[in-house]
């Protein structure tokens, strides 16, 4: 995943850079708001954005509102940099849409644990429910086309026998033959080649290709790999997708069949937080902090109490600083409903001054505890809105806590 | 997109004349460190402070005399900005005393009708702390090796 830092302070800059690369992710330079406003115009513009609030041109405040205006993008996730740390900067800050509000001089835990949840978001954001479900059944399938439509854009993951056999962009070029000869060690004469003779005998391409000696199936499989996950990653980004599975079995034209795993984000191959009765990873690249044998202790004994609250549904705790699932019990949680109360939860200035978090559906009513306060844990219990005594499960779940 | 901070060696380093603007009488930072050591050795673990202070050192009389030459404009904006761009970065490379030195004049600039003058006591303070500051940057950074 890339990330934009706008900041006219090559030092700052350097720092957030250095800090962004640390946490594994790619990270593009702007000095001033007229650079950072192109690079977000471009068709791979990065999702995460550091905008600082004081820039040349165009300060971050009001490239935050433009980028908030665009209304045929992909969400991005903003965060305004700023050395300003009145509580009325901040208000303005998010007044302009923006997700975050970091202060100077960076804090690198935080920061880096601002990042995690603007990971988190953005995945969670593109990652739809239907799509994951879409990718379920591909994956149980004999084969078929996991579609996904945004507006006019249409984007194929090509599944054959529950494995990845290609990716593609409707607007986006994108043959193998093209990609192969886009990486210089073979010719398009001898890409056309190639495909004449499939052409002639009815053999797969990447066949030919390999008992040609033109390429290794390590480095084809490699190559393909790369290109799969680069598109799939885009797809999983349209923004408010339609998206169906349509079965149908077809003959992978690579010849050169993926896992899933290869190739697709965690977060797209789990479908719910599972019921489980030990600890559980939430997918996204989560790091663990390493847990007291108290706490390690307490923590199952906490969400048995708290699922046995009259109307209980799911309970489970989480680690706020990285998103790390520390245990959970009961019905499948959907993980996108999870983040976004997270990172409500993750404000910690929020967080200072509520006993919980409560939201209400039609079915259900979710709330969010802070579990321990240092470091930041929280527990999330969803609850039938219907046989529910709300005033009980608040105070029930108190009892569940040890902050 | 932009270019990098450079690698410039530090050699001497000579700071132009301090701007200021009529402060409060003891509105100039007392007591903070010149250098704070946590970020110090944060940025010593990101493997930045070798590069950053010595570009740090080398940038810091180029700016201080665009702000100057705002000082002398009267260009407004063009003051806030560099002092304010000043002040972000010794807070982000940890030289506390000189943040809170540019923060002075930056807030200055901020209250309405402030008016300019040409204070030498304060400016003298200000060269002094510019000064000791970029001794003790210089320091660390020799300190430090090549990563």
């Amino acid at each position: 995943m890339r990330v934009l830092v706008a900041d006219d302070d090559p030092f700052s800059a350097a720092v957030m850079e250095a800090l962004i690369r640390s946490a594994g992710l790619e990270c593009l330079l702007a000095s001033d708001g007229h650079e950072a406003w192109q690079l977000l115009q471009t068709a791979d513009a990065p999702r995460i954005v550091f905008l600082d609030w004081m820039m040349p041109e165009i300060d971050g405040i009001e490239l935050c509102r433009r980028i908030r205006v665009r209304a045929t993008h992909e969400y991005t996730y903003v965060a305004i940099l700023s050395s300003r740390n009145k509580q009325r900067d901040i208000t303005l800050g998010f007044q302009s849409g923006a997700d975050d509000f970091i202060t100077k001089p960076y804090q690198t835990e935080e920061v880096l644990a601002r990042l995690r949840v603007a990971e988190r978001l953005i995945r969670s954001t593109g990652a739809s429910v239907n799509l994951r479900r879409a990718i379920a059944e591909a994956r149980e399938s004999s084969g078929g086309d996991v579609i996904v439509r945004a507006e006019h854009r249409v984007g194929r993951i090509i599944f054959d026998r529950g494995r990845v056999a290609w990716a593609h962009i409707s607007d986006e070029p994108g043959s193998l033959a093209a990609i192969l000869a886009g990486e210089g060690s073979i010719t398009r004469e001898e890409v056309r080649a190639v495909l004449e003779e499939c052409s002639a005998t009815g053999e797969n391409f990447a066949d030919v290709l390999v008992a040609w000696g033109l390429i290794t199936r390590e480095l084809l499989r490699t190559v393909l790999t790369r290109w799969i996950q680069t598109k799939i990653a885009r797809i999983a980004a349209f923004p408010a997708p339609v998206v169906i599975f349509s079965p149908e079995s077809r003959v992978a034209s690579s010849g050169v069949l993926l896992d899933p795993e290869e190739v697709i984000a965690p977060d797209l191959l789990h479908s719910a937080v599972t019921p489980d009765n030990g600890p559980l990873m939430v997918p996204g690249g989560a790091t663990a902090h390493a847990l007291s044998d108290d706490l390690a202790r307490r923590i199952p004994q906490s969400l048995q109490q708290a699922i046995q609250i009259e109307g209980a549904l799911s309970a489970a705790i989480f680690d706020l600083r990285d998103g790390l699932c520390l245990g959970a019990r009961g019905e499948a949680v959907d993980l996108d409903l999870v983040w976004s109360k997270l990172r409500l939860a993750a404000m910690s200035d929020i967080w200072d001054d509520l006993e919980d978090i409560m939201i209400s559906t039609r079915q259900h009513i979710y709330v969010l505890r802070p579990y321990t306060k240092a470091p930041p844990r929280s527990i999330f219990l969803a609850i039938d809105r219907a046989t529910t005594k709300l005033g009980m499960v608040r105070r029930a779940l108190a009892e569940c806590v040890i902050a | 997109m932009r270019d990098r901070v450079n690698d410039e060696p530090v050699t001497n380093v000579h700071s132009p004349p301090i701007p200021v603007v009529d402060v409060q009488p003891g509105s100039a930072p007392v007591g903070a460190p010149l250098l704070d050591a946590s970020v110090v050795e944060t940025l010593r673990q990101l493997g930045l402070l070798g590069r950053l202070y010595p570009a740090f050192i080398t940038a810091l009389p180029d700016q201080i005399a665009r702000l100057s030459a705002a000082v002398a404009a009267d260009d407004r904006p063009g003051m806030r900005m560099l002092a304010h761009t000043l002040r972000g970065s010794s807070a982000q490379l940890g030289a506390t005393a000189l943040s809170e030195a540019f923060g002075v004049i930056e807030d200055a600039l901020v209250r309405d009708g402030c008016s300019w003058s040409a204070d030498p006591e304060l400016s003298a303070e200000l060269s002094a702390l510019v000064r000791a500051t970029t001794a003790a940057m210089a320091r660390e950074a020799a300190a430090t090796p090549d990563r």
